[in-house]
């Protein structure tokens, strides 16, 4: 339990700075997960961002990622209408496949 | 060159995964399809290139504005595609 809490906060935040960037947690999560999908590798990740939801907010990709990489993604995120969509719901799975040039349809 | 037209009735999903696009220097071609689902029951196959979605030719286009495009259509799903081909068999020559 805690030795595995330990050895994992090592690998993100080698600095013990106290804070995990998002690129160190998509590094994290691409080696750890058994996913060989990078795209899913990409999705999981943006999952963790949303709360566990299927889409993420502008406000939240704000709040969680650097300015540019926030603004690039909320430029190319299409809304998101599944049955539980809101106003400003943005899908982070076709965005997430198109990276990889191969989505499901 | 074998093209042709099909109309998948919705709702989505059409059962296939759609590769490649301008941004990554590849046409847009199928590169699966789910057994049994509406893009296979269409008899569109592996490897057919894409050219035109909902009557808008798809040579161009990024790989997001082909998924956009796609996810746009829910009514039905009209596409032309050009058969990806088996080379043709040289034809024998008779040793002389």
């Amino acid at each position: 339990g805690d030795a595995e809490f330990n050895r994992i906060m090592s690998v993100v935040d080698p600095n013990h700075s106290g804070l995990v960037t998002f690129q160190a947690f998509i590094d994290f999560m691409s080696r750890e997960t058994t996913d060989t999908d990078t795209a899913d590798q990409v999705i999981a990740s943006f999952k963790v961002l949303a709360g566990d939801k299927n889409f993420i907010t502008a406000e939240e990709l704000r709040r969680e990622l650097p300015p540019d990489q926030a603004e690039y993604c909320i430029a190319r995120m299409a809304p998101y209408q599944g049955p539980d969509a809101v106003p400003g719901a943005l899908d982070y799975k076709s965005f997430s496949t198109a990276l990889y040039g191969e989505s499901d349809l | 060159m074998s093209n042709y037209s099909v109309s998948l009735v919705g709702p989505a999903p059409w059962g296939f995964r759609l590769q490649g696009g301008k941004d990554f220097n590849m046409p847009l071609t199928i590169s699966s399809l789910k057994d049994g689902g509406k893009a296979s029951q269409a008899n569109v196959r592996i490897g057919d290139v894409v050219l035109s979605i909902d009557g808008i030719s798809a040579h161009g286009m990024t790989h997001l504005e082909a998924q956009n495009k796609i996810k746009g259509c829910t009514g039905s799903l009209n596409m032309t595609l050009q058969r990806a081909s088996a080379t043709p068999k040289p034809e024998p020559v008779a040793v002389q």
